[in-house]
């Protein structure tokens, strides 16, 4: 594999208007001063508005590190994240609060609804913690619902739903304050392979007809042969990048799986 | 090793254990301040043996309740120690796992336990004498003495009997939670966390029809409480209530927390602000799980609220009394002739029959009196003519006749002819129909009435008065009175006066001039003419100037009596009524002695009592409710961290967080205390129309310091749980 990214790029760098992200430089240590763990050994990219990215490695390639970074959960060591032409990594506290319910929507793999509360109650959080007006709220609720498929499962409580019905209710949650960035972490992790492709359909759905911007972390190839891009991380660098182009998602898949086969081959030597 | 490792688990827990050791703590240091009353004597320079005597009796029950307090305590610290121990299997899990012996894990609980539990008895304790000194400076006010000189009270035997009790205590706590841990799976231990409750709704509709017949099972409690009126405690209304109270309340838990979701859900207008769908429903599924332990802290707290304000007010009912019920500085009573036996069930029929009987009986005691025409003072006065010139001043002489062929069933009758009594007045007579009323002639109430500074009554001849001061008979005696009907008394007729007169004729500890009738002293003579012999005297003295203390003029009279009947002459009496030991107690002229000082100190003795054991039952029961609520609502929010990291992800900030913690912790503890309110405000002002009303005691400083009482402690209680539940969250965020 010959196409290599590993360094920062002074026409990446520039980050123009359509950038809906830009990472540039991120390093992440973790340990304390004899015992260092370099995470993210600087990691420079952009995502266009509107594009579906994957990010993929192996396990302890810094990919979950880099997602919860762009998220505000874990602060950067050095280097800087812009969104929507701020750069996050010196929010303080209240204002990351801010950002994350602003801009951000979140898919996780195992979920993460509120046990307590109905579908409905969980996509409705996502807008009451915002502050929208209230009367506004049911409308967008079961529009969202309707649009990924769970409309019927809105009065069950999670532990009356599929897997399926919950990662697409937390899709709804993630995508109906119209954030400028969905982040999803593994999010078929915990799915059946049907209840996947379902899934990952609707993540489709999303990027393609409601234009939202999304970046999913993933060690399933197949999941990433749905994005328009892969990045590839290994020891916290970037090590690769995948474009999509005009290829189906069948020949996308064929070459993520190339590379991931030359990742795990390389893995598997090493130990 | 165990002891290393339990001693930097309690450490490291020392949040989860905060609110445990703070109650364990309340519970020993009022344990042994309420014991140690009776050590506080050695402050007060009680002169009187009657005052000793009354600290003695409260101190001794409040000894008696110590056991019920003991067993309330008891269960609260097993309770606290379920949640702890609970919210600890993971740990013990892992130790298991890790290989360490059952017993090890057993044996570090047992030592955490007992750590916890010995520090707080050593605090509790100091904590304890240093309130039991604030508690003396209290018992000196209700005493109504000046401390004269103050020094440092420790008090030896509740001292140990704290350390017993509670030594008790944590020794089946101890075994319980060794059990408890040595018992269990290893699996379950590391399950406990995933172990999640259903947290579902229940279905609206059950909710709401529940809901309704919760609130008509009140009202019925409510409606039979009215119909008894808290006056009879056996009466089945009261039962029906008492059971319909608990029943309706435990339904009303059983149903709220879906029906409020369920109806405030339909309003986004409401329900679609912030964290509020996660609040309610945080407070839903808790009280949905947690109903029961809710309705026994709302029933526990409604019995605090109630015992500590009505026991306020009744403390007062029983001192505002006594003023007014003991007019006189001494007064003697003559039992004359009851019954063979001395006792009311065997008096004859016929109240010439006394008299056959006590010239059987006690032919001596009726000669003296005959003699004297029936005035004490006479033989009294014979005995010791100095002593009684020096103490007496003066003193007036009551004699209580039966009134000759005139029952309460005959009064019954006069009022049911005149017609507009209530039932209600008249129910206070049943059972007495064939009980003869009582009679006291119009010069000798006068010349009590001189002793009070009393006008004088005017009574023409041919006319009867109604002598009455008990509130209770009040309504009675002005129907009766107002309607006048003419009595034939010892064959004489009595026209009405439709006056009622309120005197005291005695000194006692509450007013007792019931429904007596005042008649001419032609009717006083000619009945004990026709033979019949008074049923008391009573002989009321005010002391002489003499520069003597109240408690020497009563031994004084001691001695008078004591020469006018000497303790080792026996033989005569059939009476048991005296309490001095030099002297008898006899038929005549004297079975017993009352005196101001003494009905004044055994009021105060019975304030301080009520008032201690209201304070003491109302303060633990208000620690242990508010405890439970505490502990649950932290066990919950530790449940819950999961949910506030899912939140913190979605942009949550802290602010919103906490508000809704506040908000949740208010709701928890205001929902059985609102219930509890209910109960306890229909139920007081219930008996502050009867009881309270009829002694004319105001219950608003009673209500008032239930209040405050309330707000400190549940309110601190709240606010601690607040507070912790706020930086466990904070601390759950910053991990992860």
């Amino acid at each position: 594999m010959a196409e290599v990214f590993a360094s920062p790029n002074a026409a990446h760098m520039a980050g123009s208007a359509n950038n809906a992200l830009s990472v540039m430089a991120v390093k992440k240590v973790f340990g304390s001063r004899e015992n260092l763990t370099t995470a993210l050994a600087g990691v420079t990219f952009n995502v266009e508005n509107g594009e579906f990215m994957a990010i993929m490695g192996p396990s302890g390639s810094g990919k979950t590190t880099l997602l919860n970074c762009i998220s505000t959960i874990d602060r950067v060591t050095s280097g800087s994240i812009v969104v929507g032409g701020r750069d996050i990594t010196s929010l303080s506290r209240g204002e990351l609060a801010k950002f994350r319910r602003e801009d951000l929507g979140f898919i996780f793999q195992d979920f993460n609804l509120l046990d307590t509360l109905t579908g409905y109650e969980n996509i409705a959080l996502a807008l009451t913690i915002k502050g929208a007006p209230a009367r506004t709220i049911p409308e967008k609720v079961r529009t969202m619902a309707r649009t990924l498929g769970v409309g019927e499962v809105l009065d069950k409580y999670p532990y009356q739903m599929s897997g399926g019905q919950k990662q697409r209710i937390a899709a709804a949650r993630a995508m109906v304050g119209d954030p400028r960035l969905i982040l999803a972490d593994e999010p078929t992790g915990a799915l059946d392979s049907r209840a996947s492709a379902v899934m990952l359909e609707i993540m489709e759905l999303m990027n393609r007809d409601l234009g939202a911007t999304i970046i999913m972390v993933t060690h399933d190839s197949f999941a990433a042969s749905f994005t328009d891009r892969v990045l590839f991380l290994r020891d916290g660098a970037l090590f690769n990048e995948l474009r999509r182009g005009d290829s189906s998602r069948e020949e996308f898949f064929t070459r993520i799986m190339e590379v991931t086969t030359f990742l795990s081959g390389e893995v598997g030597h090493g130990m | 090793m165990v002891c290393k490792l339990a001693w930097r688990n309690v450490r490291r827990s020392i949040r989860d254990y905060a609110i445990y050791f703070i109650t364990l703590l309340f519970g020993v240091a009022v344990f042994y301040a309420f014991n140690s009353i009776e050590s506080q004597q050695v402050l007060f320079d009680i002169q009187s043996q009657a005052s000793a005597e009354q600290l003695k009796t409260t101190a001794g029950l409040l000894g008696l309740f110590s056991g019920v307090i003991a067993c309330v305590l008891g269960f609260l610290v097993l309770y606290a120690n379920r949640f702890l121990i609970r919210r600890r299997k993971q740990e013990f899990g892992i130790y298991l796992l890790l290989g360490m012996k059952p017993r090890m894990v057993s044996a570090i609980v047992l030592v955490e336990t007992v750590l916890v539990g010995l520090i707080a008895l050593v605090v509790g304790l100091l904590a304890g004498i240093a309130l039991s000194q604030g508690l003396s400076f209290l018992t000196a006010g209700l005493f109504g003495v000046v401390m004269s000189d103050y020094q440092f009270v420790f008090s030896q035997s509740s001292f140990v009997s704290t350390i017993i009790y509670f030594g008790v205590i944590f020794a089946v706590v101890a075994l319980f939670n060794t059990l408890s841990v040595s018992r269990v799976r290893l699996i379950n231990l590391l399950k406990a966390d995933s172990a999640n409750e259903k947290t579902g709704v229940r279905n609206p509709i059950v909710c709401a029809i529940v809901f309704v017949v919760a609130l008509a099972v009140l009202v019925f409690a409510y409606a039979k409480l009215d119909e008894n009126n808290l006056l009879m405690l056996d009466d089945p209304a009261f039962l029906q209530a008492t059971i319909a109270m608990m029943v309706g309340s435990l339904l009303l838990f059983w149903s709220l927390a879906g029906l409020v979701v369920a109806l405030v859900s339909r309003s986004p207008q409401l329900y679609l602000r912030r964290l509020r769908p996660f609040t309610l429903r945080q407070v839903a599924s808790r009280i949905n799980t947690a109903f029961v332990s809710l309705w026994a802290v709302c029933m526990l707290l409604f019995f605090s609220i109630t015992c500590f304000s009505c026991g306020m007010g009744l403390a007062d009912v029983f001192s505002g009394q006594v003023e007014a019920a003991a007019p006189y500085d001494a007064t003697m009573i003559a039992n004359v002739w009851i019954s063979p036996t001395g006792s009311t069930k065997d008096r004859p029929k016929d109240p010439l029959e006394r008299r056959v009987q006590m010239e059987e009986d006690a032919p001596e005691r009726l000669a003296q009196a005959e003699a004297a025409n029936w005035d004490m003072a006479v033989p009294l006065q014979e005995a010791a003519p100095d002593l009684w010139a020096e103490t007496v001043g003066s003193y007036g002489q009551v004699d209580v006749l039966s009134t000759p062929g005139f029952t309460f069933g005959d009064l019954t009758d006069q009022l049911n002819a005149v017609g507009d009594v209530s039932e209600n007045v008249l129910r206070l007579l049943d059972g007495r129909g064939d009980e003869l009323c009582q009679m006291v002639g119009v010069s000798q109430l006068n010349s009590v009435r001189a002793l009070q500074g009393q006008d004088a009554l005017e009574l023409a001849e041919g006319q009867w008065a109604l002598l009455n001061n008990m509130d209770a008979l009040d309504e009675l005696a002005q129907a009766f009175a107002k309607a006048r009907p003419t009595l034939t008394i010892a064959g004489v007729q009595l026209a009405g006066s439709g006056e009622v007169v309120a005197t005291q004729v005695e000194t006692s500890s509450m007013l007792s001039a019931g429904m007596v009738l005042i008649v001419p002293d032609s009717v006083m003579q000619a009945t004990l003419d026709a033979g019949y012999i008074p049923e008391a005297c009573k002989l009321d003295i005010m002391f002489a100037n003499n520069g003597k203390t109240a408690e020497e003029n009563n031994q004084a009279l001691q001695q008078i009596l004591a020469a006018a009947q000497p303790a080792d002459e026996g033989g005569f009496d059939s009476s048991s009524g005296h309490y001095g030991d030099e002297w008898a107690g006899r038929l005549w002229p004297v079975t017993s002695i009352t005196s101001q000082e003494y009905m004044f100190a055994q009021s105060r003795g019975m304030k301080l009592m009520i008032t201690y054991l209201a304070l003491y039952i109302g303060f633990v029961f208000m620690v242990s409710t508010a405890a439970i609520l505490a502990i649950q609502q932290l066990s919950n929010v530790a449940d819950s961290t999961g949910r506030y990291r899912t939140l913190n992800r979605l942009g949550c900030d802290r602010r919103q967080m906490f508000h809704s913690l506040l908000a949740q912790t208010c709701l928890y503890f205001l929902a059985p205390l609102v219930l509890a309110l209910c109960h306890s405000a229909y139920v007081i002002s219930m008996l502050a129309n009867t009881l309270f009303a009829v002694t004319g005691t105001p219950m608003l400083g009673p209500i008032a310091s239930a209040g405050a009482f309330l707000l400190v402690i549940y309110g601190g209680y709240l606010l601690v749980t607040y507070f912790t539940s706020r930086s466990m969250v904070g601390g759950a965020l910053r991990e992860g």
